[in-house]
C-alpha cells in the first residue's frame, strides 16, 4: 500500500516537481515538502486533505507532527499507511 | 490595585527602558524553554548599543538579521538605544534582495547572533529624522520601496492602542509576525510598553500554532487571518480550545466573517478586533471590534468592516461627488513623511489636502463608508495584492521576469481560489527564436524574489489578447488561460 500512497502523493505534486525540475525518482524519503519550499503550509494541508479523501481516512495532524517527520515524503506516506491500518 | 498607566512620549525605546526600570525581574521574552527578564534583555541590548558606539558607525540605520533569536530582539533594542533605526533583513529572503536593502539604506553595520559585521555600501542616503525602522515593500518598478517610520509615528500608534485596549503587565503577547513585517512592531512594543511577556513561537511554521497557544497561554493574540484558516483546516480550532486569549487582533488581509465564526468558539473569553493599515500609516490605523452576535457584524461581501480611523488621524478621498467606492487617503500622526529617497514615489502617493493643508497618503485601497462612519475595504486601485499578509505588486514580479534573457514579456495574474488561497500565475511570451523553460523561470525568480512573490504556475503563450487601446487585456488573459474559457 505504501507505494500506492506514494503514487497518489506524486500525482498531487506533479506540476510542482516539474516546475522546479526535480524527477520523482530523485526524491528521497527525507525530502521535506514544506522546508524545501516545494509547497507552502496551506498547500500542504490541502494536499493532506486530498489524500484523506482519496484514501478514506483522517489523520490526527498534531499527533502526526509530534513524530517530527510529517512534512517529509517518507513521513507523510507512513502516516497515511498507519491511518489506513487503523 | 489599579495599575499605573503613564506612557512616555518620544522614542519607543524609552517605553522598554521604563518597563525594564520598573520590572527588572519580570519575563520580557520567552522562546521555547528559554526565558529572559527585562533586566537581562536590557543588558544584552546595552552591549549591542556599545558595539555601535565603539564602531564609530555614524549612519542613521543599522541592519539586523531578523531570525527571531533572542539576540535578534536584543539587537533591535540596542540599535534603538544607540539612537538609530533598525533595518530588518530576512534570512529567508534571497541574498540579492537583502543586499539591495543594505545598499539602499546605506548601512555600515549588520548584527547577527549579537555580533556586528561591517558592511561596505556606496550610497549615503538622505534619511529623514527620528528613524525607528526602515522596511521595504513591493514596488511597481521592479525594486522594493523603502518606508522609513519614525518614533513619532510609532508612538502615535502605541498611544492609541494603549488608550483604547486594556493591555496590562500580566499579558502574554504572541509574536507571530515576521520581523520584516511592520505588524511585528505591535507585538514587540505594545508588549514592552506595559511590562508584559513576549511569547515567540519556537517553530516558525504555522503548523504548531495550536500547541504554542496551549503551552504558552498567550492573552493577546495578533496574526493574519490566514493563520486561523490554516489551523481550521488542520481541525485544531475547537470550541473552548484557547481560553487564555482575551484580546485577539487580526490585520494584514481581509478578514472573512466565516473565519470569525470558526474562530470565536475557540476563544470564548476574547474580544476580536479587525485592524487595518498600510505600512505607510504605521502598523494599523483603523479598528473594528467585532460584536459577539454574528448577525450584528458589519460586513460587505462576507468581509468584515475595517471600522474607524484611529484618533489623531483622519481620512479623506480625492473624489468629491457621492460615489462609492473611493480611494482611501490618510493623514495624521501615523503617516510617514514620505518614501525613503524616492521622490518619484512620493509624488505618486502623497498630496496636500487643499482644505486642511495636511499631507495625505493615497493608500490605493478602495473603501466605502456607512452612516456610522465605519469603513469597508472593497479592493485596490492598482496591481497590488496581498499574499499571506505581504503586499505584493504584480508589476514588480513582471519586471523581474522581464529581465530574464529569453523572455519577451511576462504578465502576472493573481487568482484567489474559492478557499481563499492566492495563486500567482506567470504568463510568458519568449523572445522569437528562444525557448524558456518553467525551471529556468522558477530558478531565476527564487534568486531574486521572496517566497511569497514566487509564481505558483508558469504558462508559456505565443501572444497576449489586447484591449481596444492596445494594452494587454488582463481580464481576457485570465479567462483564457486560468479559467480555461
Amino acid at each position: 500500500m505504501e507505494s500506492e500512497i506514494r503514487n497518489s502523493l506524486m500525482r498531487l505534486l506533479g506540476d510542482k516537481l516539474n516546475r522546479v525540475g526535480i524527477a520523482e525518482n530523485e526524491l528521497g524519503d527525507r525530502f521535506d515538502l514544506v522546508k524545501s519550499g516545494l509547497v507552502n503550509s496551506l498547500e500542504f494541508v490541502d494536499m493532506v486533505a486530498a489524500l484523506e479523501k482519496e484514501w478514506h481516512c483522517e489523520i490526527d495532524f498534531e499527533a502526526a507532527l509530534d513524530k517530527g517527520d510529517l512534512t517529509t515524503l517518507g513521513g507523510l506516506v507512513k502516516t497515511f499507511e498507519s491511518a489506513r491500518n487503523g | 490595585m489599579t495599575q499605573e498607566k503613564t506612557y512616555l512620549k518620544g522614542r519607543i525605546i524609552d517605553r522598554f527602558l521604563e518597563s525594564a526600570r520598573r520590572y527588572p525581574d519580570r519575563p520580557a521574552l520567552q522562546k521555547g524553554p528559554v526565558g529572559i527578564t527585562y533586566a537581562m534583555l536590557r543588558s544584552s541590548a546595552e552591549s549591542i548599543a556599545d558595539q555601535i558606539f565603539q564602531s564609530g558607525d555614524d549612519r542613521p540605520l543599522v541592519g539586523v538579521i531578523a531570525d527571531k533569536s533572542i539576540e535578534c530582539y536584543a539587537a533591535i533594542l540596542g540599535i534603538l538605544m544607540a539612537g538609530k533605526g533598525y533595518l530588518p533583513l530576512n534570512p529567508r529572503f534571497p541574498e540579492s534582495r537583502n543586499r539591495f536593502m543594505i545598499e539602499k539604506a546605506g548601512v555600515r553595520s549588520v548584527f547577527e547572533n549579537g555580533r556586528r559585521t561591517s558592511q561596505v555600501t556606496s550610497q549615503v542616503p538622505h534619511t529623514k529624522p527620528d528613524p525607528a525602522y526602515l522596511l521595504f515593500t513591493s514596488g511597481t518598478t521592479g525594486e522594493p520601496k523603502g518606508v522609513q517610520v519614525s518614533n513619532k509615528n510609532v508612538s502615535a500608534y502605541l498611544d492609541f492602542m494603549l488608550k483604547t485596549y486594556d493591555f496590562s503587565g500580566n499579558d502574554r503577547f504572541t509574536q507571530n509576525f515576521d520581523l520584516t513585517f511592520d505588524l511585528s512592531v505591535h507585538d514587540l512594543f505594545l508588549c514592552w510598553s506595559v511590562g508584559a511577556c513576549l511569547c515567540v513561537p519556537e517553530d516558525s511554521s504555522s503548523f504548531s500554532m495550536a500547541r504554542f497557544i496551549r503551552e504558552k497561554q498567550p492573552t493577546a493574540w495578533f496574526s493574519v487571518p490566514s493563520v486561523v484558516m490554516l489551523m481550521e483546516r488542520m481541525r485544531v480550532v475547537k470550541p473552548g480550545a484557547f481560553p487564555s486569549i482575551r484580546l485577539c487582533f487580526f490585520c494584514g488581509e481581509p478578514l472573512f466573517v466565516r473565519t470569525v465564526e470558526a474562530w470565536r468558539p475557540a476563544v470564548p473569553n476574547a474580544k476580536i478586533i479587525n485592524l487595518y493599515g498600510p505600512t505607510e500609516a504605521t502598523i494599523a490605523i483603523s479598528h473594528y471590534e467585532i460584536p459577539p452576535v454574528p448577525e450584528q457584524i458589519k460586513q460587505e461581501l462576507g468581509i468584515v468592516s475595517i471600522g474607524r480611523i484611529f484618533d489623531g488621524n483622519s481620512w479623506t478621498s480625492q473624489v468629491t461627488c457621492e460615489v462609492t467606492p473611493v480611494e482611501l487617503c490618510l493623514s495624521g500622526a501615523q503617516i510617514i513623511d514620505g518614501y525613503f529617497n524616492n521622490p518619484e514615489a512620493d509624488q505618486q502617493s502623497f498630496f496636500t489636502d487643499e482644505k486642511t493643508l495636511d499631507k495625505c497618503y493615497k493608500t490605493g485601497d478602495l473603501v466605502k463608508s456607512d452612516q456610522d462612519g465605519d469603513l469597508f475595504y472593497l479592493g485596490r486601485t492598482d496591481s497590488e495584492v496581498k499574499i499571506s499578509g505581504y503586499r505584493v505588486n504584480l508589476r514588480e514580479i513582471e519586471n523581474v521576469i522581464n529581465t530574464y534573457e529569453s523572455v519577451d514579456q511576462a504578465v502576472i495574474i493573481h487568482e484567489v481560489k474559492n478557499d481563499g488561497q492566492a495563486v500567482l500565475h506567470a504568463i510568458i511570451i519568449s523572445k522569437t527564436g528562444h525557448e524558456t523553460t518553467i525551471q529556468q523561470i522558477d530558478g531565476f525568480c527564487r534568486e531574486r524574489l521572496p517566497w511569497y512573490m514566487l509564481p505558483g504556475n508558469v504558462i508559456f503563450v505565443k501572444e497576449f489578447p489586447l484591449s481596444n487601446n492596445g494594452k494587454v487585456d488582463r481580464t481576457a488573459l485570465k479567462e483564457k488561460y486560468i479559467h480555461g474559457k
